[in-house]
């Protein structure tokens, strides 16, 4: 059983070999988590401050915080059992195996109940710790406050069983379905956009009034304090975890066992079908017609279709690549509200257009986080560098076509939020146009650069991101004190731009002759995996 | 070692190759001809210099010193020219898993501007010959086994028909029809007057198929022998192979 549990904390957390980067791992992971309950505590504290006169709203906060904790660990309880049960190599190397399945599945059921306790101990304790702080519970509230995470899991848990199965049958057929998985994609980053939208306009509207007490009306904390009957498991759970009310432990407990009951059958009954049967999804049989394309067009289309199939880049470039215009407009447009309302306003008039620079800046930012997504141009390849390298191409052809077709679709992508932000008059025409030039001059000189260390990649030794993380921010950064140093001393602006153009084409020269003038040899250098 | 004389035109030369990692030298100044028509195998120790030396030749590594030819073309000089000539196939399947088997294989053609109606038809007849369903073809490739994958390199690599064949150990993960199939095929591509230069950790599969072998040794080949003139040389293949490293 403990050699099963090994395996599986390895299965979850890898099985990192050099001691330095474990270390790192976990301090960086520490120190996100760190963060995370220092905002959690913080928040929820503030808001206690602020409401807890009035009757039932401090329960109802402590239930909507629970809630979304609640939330975040039935997500990580769904992937990470999907991880456990469903892992085509762990089926594969457990089937010829002398163990049972009973023991396999208790196991699996062990880790997962050690891991949403330690999960549910970090976020829910620090919550339970500043609520009985701010009402002066007893030793006896902490000490209860224990078996909160035991209760939870029989629910939380319980959910995400009852969903894994459906979740590893949708990711299976995501796989294999790329228009799908496209709507899909964009669906969650335009809802994500909205979410954040929606706080970022609270946050506008609190910096506007000066005042946080614009959140807390009395419409917003009675619509808080009516939700609380939604808010499964939760309410149960504060009911007896926190209101002590004895009553509620009898329904907390009877769903919540049915709930695990339903899962574990339906996830038991699911990892047997899957041990046994491979589960694929056909598709339609088209008909291959032989066609014979250009050389420069296949190797477009080849670079194509690992941009838009590959997973990893749907989300983080093509999927950004769309939401781009939208996101840069809420941004940019809440920022400019912010900074010229308030006292930030009155402050910014020392700084004469310090707004139309700081919208070139975040331009900048934007085009750069996105162009990072796909700038892994020899990385991508992996095992099929051998396949670039023995083809009869020149690799100077090679490598513009990788360098220019993501770089196409990000100035794409940037051209249409520069066209929005004008003719939404988020921006003036001079900034447009300026903002065009930088942007554009930043975008091929982080392409170049990222090519270089990406042709740089030599066998055991990965590729470094210095240099692209300069380009990417601290080029931008420094660009915007210079220019915002020249306007505070009131330079005309078509100057201060012209300068802004010269500093950042500086910045841009010797990366792209470099590459230019060193590719061929970089690519010949480049290590093949045999 | 024993020199064989040609008449025939030589497809592969390597003169003086040397390679080093570092300051591990991994070649010294290899020297080898394979000729037109005929099936080479190229044998030696894990880690000894095989993969390398194939790496060098096929323009996928930079070497040090040395001049190879294939077909005529120098692989440093005028790589285009050497690359349309040869189709190649490593122990790894290297296809995009993106794509589906059709797309790699039309990526391929492309590459290699083979005409339509030799698309086609080299296409059917390689998949037919490797048991590759056609239909198959239209699913991604990371759906695909080790061996369905290797197979659909295999088929890429003669699908522009070039005059040399190299197989850098072509059978692993191979079920056993499949390499029956493979030996026959590279034996038939040998006789249609085409060179195939193989490598196999598989010393009774060279010794059986190969026309003649060569054992790398030390970064230099140590053993060259004509199979087809020293029949007894096959049956004791295994044994000089041993000999070669001071094993007995």
């Amino acid at each position: 059983m403990l050699g099963l549990l090994a395996k599986d904390f390895k299965l979850l957390f890898g099985n990192e070999k050099s001691i330095a980067k474990t270390l790192l791992k976990v301090l960086s992971l520490i120190i996100c988590l760190g963060c995370f309950i220092a905002i959690e505590v913080f928040l929820f504290t503030q808001i206690l401050n602020k409401i807890s006169k009035i009757n039932n709203a401090s329960n109802a906060f402590l239930c909507l915080f629970l809630s979304i904790v609640s939330i975040l660990i039935i997500a990580s309880n769904l992937s990470r059992s999907s991880k456990l049960f469903f892992d085509e190599k762990d089926i594969e190397q457990l089937s010829n195996k002398p163990v049972s399945n009973s023991k396999i599945i208790t196991s699996k059921m062990i880790f997962l109940f050690l891991n949403h306790y330690v999960t549910s101990a970090v976020f829910v304790f620090p919550l339970l710790i500043a609520y009985g702080k701010k009402f002066g519970q007893s030793l006896m509230f902490y000490y209860t406050g224990i078996f909160y995470p035991m209760f939870s899991f029989l629910s939380e848990m319980g959910i995400a069983l009852i969903l894994v199965y459906p979740y590893y049958i949708l990711k299976k057929y995501l796989k294999k379905n790329i228009i799908l998985r496209y709507v899909l994609t964009f669906g969650i980053l335009f809802v994500g956009s909205y979410l954040y939208s929606k706080i970022l306009g609270l946050f506008v509207s609190m910096v506007a009034s000066n005042s946080i007490n614009t959140l807390f009306t009395t419409e917003n904390i009675s619509f808080i304090i009516g939700l609380r009957r939604y808010q499964f498991p939760t309410n149960l759970l504060t009911s007896v975890f926190v209101e002590k009310n004895k009553i509620a432990l009898l329904p907390l407990l009877l769903i919540s066992t049915g709930i695990f009951a339903f899962g574990c059958s339906i996830t038991i009954f699911a990892y047997r079908y899957v041990c046994n049967f491979t589960i694929n999804f056909k598709n339609k049989t088209k008909v291959n017609k032989f066609k014979v394309s250009s050389v420069t067009l296949s190797l477009i289309k080849k670079e194509l279709t690992v941009l838009t199939k590959n997973t990893n880049y749907s989300l983080s470039f093509v999927g950004l690549l769309v939401v781009q215009p939208f996101l840069a407009y809420l941004v940019i447009n809440a920022i400019n509200t912010t900074f010229t309302n308030g006292v930030l306003g009155y402050y910014l008039t020392l700084f004469p257009n310090f707004i139309p620079l700081l919208d070139i800046l975040l331009l900048m930012l934007f085009t750069s986080i996105i162009g990072q997504g796909a700038s892994q141009y020899i990385t991508m390849e992996k095992k099929t560098i051998k396949v670039i390298k023995t083809i009869p191409v020149d690799c100077k052809k090679q490598m513009k076509i990788k360098l220019w077709i993501p770089l196409i679709l990000s100035f794409v992508s940037f051209v249409i939020t520069i066209l929005v932000l004008l003719i939404g008059k988020i921006i003036t025409f001079t900034t447009f146009i300026f903002g065009f030039i930088l942007v554009t001059i930043l975008l091929v000189t982080y392409c170049y650069v990222s090519l270089i260390e990406e042709l740089s990649i030599r066998h055991h030794k990965h590729r470094s991101t210095i240099k692209s993380t300069l380009v990417a921010y601290a080029l931008p950064l420094l660009y915007f004190v210079i220019v915002v140093g020249l306007s505070y001393f009131n330079m005309n602006i078509y100057l201060v731009h012209l300068i802004g153009i010269v500093f950042v084409s500086a910045g841009g020269i010797y990366p792209i002759i470099y590459c230019i003038k060193h590719e061929r040899d970089l690519f010949l250098d480049l290590d093949t995996v045999n | 070692m024993e020199n064989t004389v040609s008449q025939v035109n030589t497809m592969i030369s390597i003169k003086n190759l040397h390679k080093s990692y570092g300051p591990k030298v991994v070649l010294k100044g290899l020297n080898l001809d394979v000729y037109e028509g005929e099936l080479f195998g190229f044998i030696g120790r894990n880690g000894i210099g095989k993969s390398t030396t194939i790496d060098c030749m096929i323009g996928s590594k930079r070497f040090s010193k040395g001049l190879i030819t294939l077909s005529g073309y120098d692989i440093t000089l005028d790589p285009i020219q050497a690359k349309k000539t040869f189709g190649y196939v490593s122990s790894e399947p290297t296809c995009y898993e993106e794509m589906t088997g059709y797309e790699f294989l039309e990526f391929i053609a492309s590459i290699y501007q083979i005409s339509e109606g030799d698309f086609r038809r080299n296409a059917e007849y390689l998949c037919n010959r490797l048991q590759l369903n056609l239909d198959e073809l239209s699913n991604q490739i990371a759906n695909y086994s080790h061996g369905m994958k290797q197979k659909l390199c295999l088929v890429a690599s003669l699908l522009h028909s070039p005059k040399i064949w190299i197989l850098d150990e072509p059978t692993v993960g191979l079920d056993i029809m499949a390499v029956e199939e493979l030996k026959k095929m590279m034996r038939e591509y040998a006789n249609h007057g085409n060179t195939v230069l193989v490598t196999s950790h598989n010393i009774d599969l060279v010794a059986k198929l190969c026309d003649r072998v060569a054992i790398i040794n030390d970064g230099v080949v140590a053993s060259l022998f004509d199979l087809n003139k020293n029949p007894n040389k096959r049956l004791q293949l295994s044994k000089i192979f041993i000999e070669t490293y001071g094993g007995k």
